[in-house]
């Protein structure tokens, strides 16, 4: 069929046999998709005739404004059935998942990303009153949910939307939406009882494949339903096959239904490109033989850039680590100029004030804020997320014509791009491929029109892409918490025991074998240290300068019991080399941490520390007093070597290797501001609040409930807020970040469970701090 | 639906020799909103919506209402829109497959392609029959609020005779009709109806005319010709 429209042979026919197709199987085959966005792009004058028509029995309503055939006419019917029967203007697929929402107790289903799944959900969530909780596998999206739910609610401040679970501002609240990961839920089962939830809305639930947040999400399924038997659960997946798996692993087989959604909504063309930068049209749905179809225009994609389409290309952490993506796609790069919208800009220089890079090319040069300036963005899961929730921002806004992203991107970040250009293959899972092919081609309800999107990918790939893109991919049956374990990395069991047999302690977020080793005796001396050094006369943690003035054998001292703590959490006694290098810097980090630093503030000093800033001041204190000259400077400072610092993981993990994240021998007029940025960023989330938090924390409050020493809550409170103000860990418990603290202090008279009472210094906020405050005023 | 007259046609009457057997039907449409709500329920039972189970019949009929109203008033005020066009070829062809099988004994083929673009689309022949020989019966139907034009339907059947459409229809009429018509078929041994409105004080002599036209001679080569004029009436 392609071939034939490529060579201009029976168009129309082939273009009314699909609206026929669709009009009766509905708009899920495949391969119709792609020959529409051949015709479109091809034969516009044709398919414009059909296009309405197409539009209709599609069922995509919300694009149609005139009814101009029989056709047209009935589906017209059936739009305003819907309406009235929904009250929305849904799609049929929405409104199908709509009505079994309303009906089911249980109900899980699988819709590919253009489906309008996040429409559905406003709708379910806007206008209830009850409480509801969603619950969604990353912190990313988390902040997508509550930032969509704060635009969506923003006249009805009664509704309290949190991304943790907190009984706050209760005197003004009237309903509360959660939005948390599966690791949050725990905290949620001591309070259940204060809260009216009947809704339980559980996205992207293929997390329940996971080996470990799998057993965390299944168990919280379980609980909830035994805690809330009454309240609706709904799952929901992308391109999962079976979604009935997760009904039938819990047994939620009264009162349930599931299905499998496989509408498409948008076109797609596909187009490979070779060694030697030459585009060609590939089917990945016809025989390997057929596949190729014809050669494309080399400039394809840049006609598409200078008419305002958008690009984003799916890469390696790596070659965005090693700038390597500039050299790749200079060409593209090149084509886009430097923005000049106010808007934009000040999105820029938040976000650079927010890393602490300097303005212009000097020392803490970052490149992806010169990026930024082009219109283009950076996306990945190092990236600080109060960083990439700014540039996700800069991409919605449309300030983005081309975004590198790797795979953070497909936890179902919304964010549609014309052309998706796959340029790193590696770990690519159907699941994933399904997703960010789903990613090419916008659906707007502005634009009256059917709507494509172009998927590019390396010519040696065309045979694996097609092969993943035809498979299907199923979840489990039966539930990971029901198997063997002893399969599992010795770091895993613990958790995974503690899960299966329902003994973690949702208190200390540890399970009950780490807290008995824990209560050990062996620990109490390192815990007094703790308390001893790093506390004053006066109970607050000792300054950076009062730190750095310790001899190294009292820092070393410090930084040895808080490894003993952690250790002493894990099922050994020793640590790899690797670990004990990670942790030994994330100690660093951690005590800037409770010194109350801000984000910059750490990068600041950690830049000084990897550049040896003091041995470089000394440098040019000798150029002043004469005893160098600047060329004899130049060569010494280049001389100095970044200090060497492991890259971030999570701890425990014995198989953790020892490698350096600036390459031995860089010197420190070399070192990439950027990746100190992220690596910052990873220390401060992988390693410190995944990893390190909860055993520390955990330590202190045993310490205390031994001792009553208050000096440990003090000392807890900084480790895990960084402050040990009452009035700031409200703040926090608020959902308000570290960063904005500082002013927020100054104009909250009183804070509590109840309510926040600002005073009249909120009258001079700025829009932005208003914007922040309003849905607590 | 009222058959004024029907007739197994002399060819010889028209100064044409032929073993064609000949026939022709004047057709009143009277039941002109039972044919729109047929139409609209039609489309209703074969999209994919109705299979997702989420619309109920009776709400479907009382929302058809305001719109089999729009389709009848249309045709009757004799306006041409894309609807007048659209409903006003399906109501020909269900008409005359109708008429052929109450006055002939044929056996109707389900109308599928009736949504199908026809003006610049051409995908084929409108409707379908058995006729009671066993042979298949390809009909096209043309519909005007103004004129009669069974020269367009007549010129249409030639063009896809042409073209082989009725030879690339078979695949999926084999699922409808006898294996015998299909064979008759493959031997070229077939049918051809063309259906048109009427809009004339003196439809007899349209039908006349129609027998008369030079551009039914070619059809003349095959084993039977149905010509049916249909009045659209209130």
């Amino acid at each position: 069929m392609l071939k034939d429209i490529l060579e201009n042979k029976n168009v129309e026919d082939y273009l009314v046999a699909i609206i026929d197709r669709v009009h009766k199987e509905g708009p899920v085959v495949s391969e119709d998709f792609e020959v529409l966005a051949y015709i479109k792009s091809f034969y516009p004058e044709i398919f414009d005739e059909h296009e309405q028509k197409l539009l209709s029995v599609m069922g995509l309503f919300y694009k149609k404004d005139e009814f101009k055939t029989v056709l047209e006419e009935v589906y017209s019917i059936f739009e305003d059935i819907i309406e009235e029967k929904t009250g929305r203007k849904f799609t049929p697929v929405q409104a199908h998942a709509y009505i079994n929402i309303q009906n089911k107790k249980y109900f899980s289903f699988s819709a590919p990303t253009s489906a309008g799944k996040s429409y559905l959900f406003r709708e379910l969530i806007q206008d209830v009153d009850y409480d509801i909780v969603i619950v969604v596998p990353s912190r990313a999206l988390i902040t997508e949910y509550i930032n969509t739910l704060h635009k969506l609610l923003e006249d009805d401040t009664s509704v309290l939307i949190l991304p943790f679970i907190e009984n706050i501002n209760i005197s003004k609240t009237t309903r509360r939406i959660f939005v948390i990961t599966p690791e949050r839920g725990v905290d949620l089962f001591k309070k259940i009882n204060e809260f009216n939830i009947k809704l339980f809305l559980l996205d992207e639930a293929q997390i329940s494949e996971d080996e470990i947040r799998g057993m965390k999400f299944d168990s919280f399924v379980r609980r909830i339903d035994r805690f809330l038997p009454d309240a609706k659960k709904v799952f929901a997946h992308p391109f999962v096959s079976n979604p009935n798996a997760q009904l039938l692993k819990h047994g939620f087989n009264q009162n349930s239904a599931f299905k499998t959604y496989n509408q498409h909504s948008v076109g797609k063309i596909y187009l490979s490109i070779n060694t030697s930068q030459n585009f060609q049209y590939f089917s990945p749905f016809l025989s390997n033989r057929d596949k190729i179809l014809q050669d494309a225009s080399s400039d394809i994609i840049k006609i598409l850039l200078q008419n305002n389409g958008t690009l984003l290309i799916y890469t390696s952490k790596k070659k965005i680590y090693d700038t390597q993506y500039l050299l790749d796609f200079a060409e593209y790069i090149e084509l886009c100029e430097d923005l000049t919208d106010e808007t934009a800009l000040s999105l820029i220089e938040k976000l650079r004030k927010f890393i602490g890079a300097s303005e212009a090319s000097e020392e803490k040069h970052s490149w992806f804020i010169d990026m930024m300036k082009k219109g283009i963005a950076i996306h990945h899961g190092s990236m600080p997320l109060t960083a990439r929730l700014i540039m996700e921002d800069f991409v919605r806004l449309g300030y983005a014509k081309i975004c590198f992203s790797t795979a953070t991107l497909l936890q179902g970040i919304n964010m549609p791009f014309d052309v998706v250009w796959i340029d790193n293959f590696l770990n690519m899972t159907p699941l994933n491929l399904k997703n960010l092919i789903g990613r090419a081609g916008r659906t707007t309800s502005d634009k009256k029109e059917f709507e494509y999107g172009i998927v590019v990918i390396n010519k040696r790939n065309i045979s694996t892409f097609s092969e993943r893109i035809a498979e299907n991919y199923e979840i489990k049956n039966t539930s990971l918490l029901n198997e063997d374990i002893s399969n599992l990395d010795d770091d895993l069991k613990d958790i995974a025991e503690a899960i299966q047999t329902d003994t973690f302690d949702d208190e200390l977020k540890l399970t009950d074998s780490q807290v008995e080793r824990l209560k050990s005796n062996d620990i109490m001396d390192d815990i007094v240290y703790i308390l001893d050094n790093l506390l004053d006369s006066n109970n607050k943690p000792i300054t950076g300068h009062e730190y750095n003035s310790l001899s190294d054998h009292f820092k070393g001292k410090i930084k040895t019991a808080f490894k003993n703590i952690f250790i002493q959490h894990l099922r050994r006694d020793t640590l790899t080399t690797g670990e004990s290098g990670v942790l030994s810097i994330a100690i660093i980090i951690m005590l800037w941490h409770i010194q109350g630093k801000s984000f910059s503030e750490i990068i600041s000093l950690r830049h000084s520390y990897l550049t040896h800033k003091d041995e470089r001041n000394a440098i040019m204190a000798r150029v002043s007093s004469g005893e160098l000259n600047l060329v004899e400077a130049k060569e010494q400072i280049e001389a100095i070597k970044v200090s060497f610092t492991p890259i971030p993981e999570p701890i425990p993990n014995s198989k953790l290797n020892h490698a350096p994240r600036f390459a031995r021998g860089t010197s420190v007029t070399n070192i990439d501001y950027d990746l100190l940025v992220y690596d910052t960023y990873d220390y401060l989330d992988k390693v410190i609040s995944l990893s390190l938090a909860d055993p520390i924390c955990g330590a202190l409050q045993l310490y205390y409930d031994k001792t009553s020493d208050n000096r440990a809550l003090i000392m807890k409170n900084y480790v895990r807020f960084g402050t040990n103000s009452e009035k700031e860990i409200w703040l926090l418990r608020y959902g308000f970040s570290f960063e904005d603290i500082e002013w927020l202090v100054e104009i909250v008279n009183f804070i509590s469970e109840n309510e926040i009472v600002f005073n009249d210094n909120i009258e001079e906020l700025d829009t932005e701090k208003l914007n922040l405050i309003s849905r607590f005023i | 639906m009222i058959i004024i007259n029907y007739k197994h046609e002399n060819m010889e009457d028209y100064d044409k020799t032929t073993d064609c057997e000949v026939y022709s039907i004047h057709v009143k449409v009277d039941d002109i909103s039972t044919k729109a709500k047929q139409m609209i329920i039609m489309i209703q039972d074969t999209s994919w919506i109705t299979e997702l189970d989420i619309i109920e019949r009776a709400s479907f009929d009382a929302r058809a209402q305001p719109t089999i109203d729009k389709l009848v008033h249309e045709i009757l005020s004799k306006v041409t829109t894309t609807l007048s066009d659209d409903f006003g070829e399906f109501l020909i062809s269900v008409t005359a497959q109708d008429s052929l099988e109450l006055q002939y004994n044929h056996t109707k083929v389900p109308l599928a392609e009736l949504f199908k673009e026809k003006k610049s689309g051409n995908p084929g022949f409108d409707f379908h029959t058995e006729t009671s020989t066993q042979l298949l019966a390809y009909g096209e139907a043309k519909y005007s609020g103004s004129i009669n034009p069974y020269t367009k339907a007549l010129k249409q059947i030639k063009g896809f005779l042409d073209e082989s459409k009725d030879k690339m229809e078979l695949t999926d009429l084999k699922y409808f009709t006898s294996e015998e018509s299909i064979s008759s078929a493959l031997e070229d041994k077939k049918a051809f109806v063309a259906a048109f409105s009427i809009n004339s004080e003196n439809p007899s002599d349209i039908i006349e005319n129609a027998l008369s036209s030079e551009h039914i001679e070619d059809l003349l080569d095959y084993e039977e010709l149905y010509i049916i004029g249909i009045e659209v009436d209130a």
